[in-house]
């Protein structure tokens, strides 16, 4: 059996961490893929005004796309792989219709502000879905599709428990930070405030790389309205950057 | 490796940016000065090697200035034309452009208002100052032009070419 992934993406301006995050799922694993792109261009009805990026909310279209049967794999686009996806595609979810990684840092607004609960919440950047158990939970694509920006956070607090991380995980099965490392870190650490002071995952430790901070971000897709900066973790640069010279002459052959 | 195919290597490994002093064109933000001390370089390999050798070709030949050692960089970025791209006019700082394939021309003015210039330009009458008006522009070779020295390019479809600004 195939391992059904899907990937959140833009239409073109990604295209270049797109082949990268391929070669890397090809090269760690030697499993079927059956990748499904989910681009703006794939939905053109959405309400897509006000999203963070050009794929925030077609995520949840995974459940109702599958039929409600199986399960699938969702990740961002901006994603280095470094462990066999096999691994994560067999993850006992124990019932749960999500697996996720939990985010110690996120800043969850002005709501939770000065609370206990200011920060952390489910991540659904990387998710493992049981699609039969979203039947009833997700709401069906034309909801979502009409639904304001803000329908993805109040989705995750009011089915998934966010910021009360106990609460859900009566419906988030808790993954391994490693499937998720922010730029390198073990996101899953609570330090006061300061994602810099996170742990750090060495290379080898790492099993799925999410470049999410936009600013790093070496390929700056055109969408991106913030400022370059030098990427922090200068051995992950140097192993993208490696990676990029070899999957930019089987692209682009034509060029050499 | 010679400047054009460093100039091809970035275009063909990097990833189109975009940038406000060539609007709509493909640019590869490859180094910038910030005042915070963070100053931005690319970690594209080709830039690491060839950085030198391209700051110190851009400012060798910064005519303006005799001692190149003391000057900084404060922007280095390559830029790909396109149908529907153009550039702004560049003022606030010296700068220079290094063409790899030619424009259409670069319209300059030492004083304040580029206006006359681009006028004369666009409406393709004859300078009063020919020298500035350029449309026979060479390829690789830098031009420069010292602060409070307007510098406008006129691209073709496919132009591409380094941009960079410096102090001293």
């Amino acid at each position: 059996m195939s391992i059904r992934l899907f990937i959140g993406t833009s239409n073109i301006e990604d295209n270049w961490i797109e082949k990268n995050y391929l070669y890397s799922l090809f090269q760690n694993s030697n499993e079927d893929f059956e990748v499904t792109f989910l681009r703006p261009k794939k939905f053109p009805k959405w309400n897509t005004f006000g999203w963070g990026t050009p794929f925030t909310c077609y995520r949840y279209a995974i459940p109702e796309i599958c039929n409600y049967k199986g399960r699938a794999i969702y990740t961002d686009v901006d994603m280095i792989n470094f462990r066999n996806m096999k691994h994560l595609w067999d993850t006992d979810l124990c019932g749960k219709p999500f697996g996720m990684c939990w985010d110690a840092l996120q800043d969850n607004g002005v709501k939770w502000r000065d609370t206990k609960l200011e920060r952390g919440w489910w991540c659904d950047s990387v998710m493992v879905i049981d699609n039969e158990k979203c039947k009833g939970i997700v709401p069906s694509t034309e909801e979502i599709a009409k639904a304001k920006s803000t329908w993805k956070w109040i989705f995750m607090e009011d089915y998934l428990g966010s910021p009360r991380k106990e609460k859900g995980k009566e419906f988030v099965h808790t993954l391994n930070p490693r499937w998720n490392s922010f730029d390198g870190k073990n996101a899953s650490v609570y330090v006061d405030g300061n994602s810099d002071l996170q742990p750090d995952f060495s290379l080898e430790e790492i099993w799925q790389l999410h470049l999410t901070s936009l600013s790093y971000q070496p390929w700056h897709p055109k969408y991106n309205p913030h400022s370059k900066a030098n990427y922090k973790r200068k051995d992950i640069a140097e192993h993208l950057w490696k990676l990029n010279e070899k999957t930019t002459m089987i692209a682009k052959s034509h060029e050499f | 490796m010679h400047i054009k195919k460093f100039v091809h290597d970035t275009i063909v490994y990097m990833n189109p940016e975009t940038e406000w002093r060539y609007p709509r064109a493909n640019s590869y933000l490859l180094y910038e000065y910030r005042h915070d001390g963070n100053h931005y370089a690319t970690d594209f390999p080709h830039f690491k090697r060839m950085r030198k050798f391209i700051f110190d070709s851009a400012l060798k030949n910064a005519k303006y200035y005799k001692d190149h050692d003391s000057s900084i960089i404060a922007h280095c970025s390559i830029v790909e034309h396109n149908e529907k791209s153009f550039a702004v006019p560049m003022r606030h700082m010296a700068h220079a452009y290094y063409f790899i394939n030619p424009v259409k021309g670069i319209v300059s003015s030492k004083k304040d208002d580029l206006r006359k210039h681009q006028a004369y330009h666009d409406l393709r009458f004859k300078s009063t100052d020919k020298i500035d008006i350029d449309k026979f522009v060479q390829t690789e070779k830098w031009y420069h032009f010292p602060a409070e020295h307007n510098s406008v390019v006129y691209p073709n479809p496919d132009s591409r070419y380094i941009y960079v600004e410096y102090v001293v």
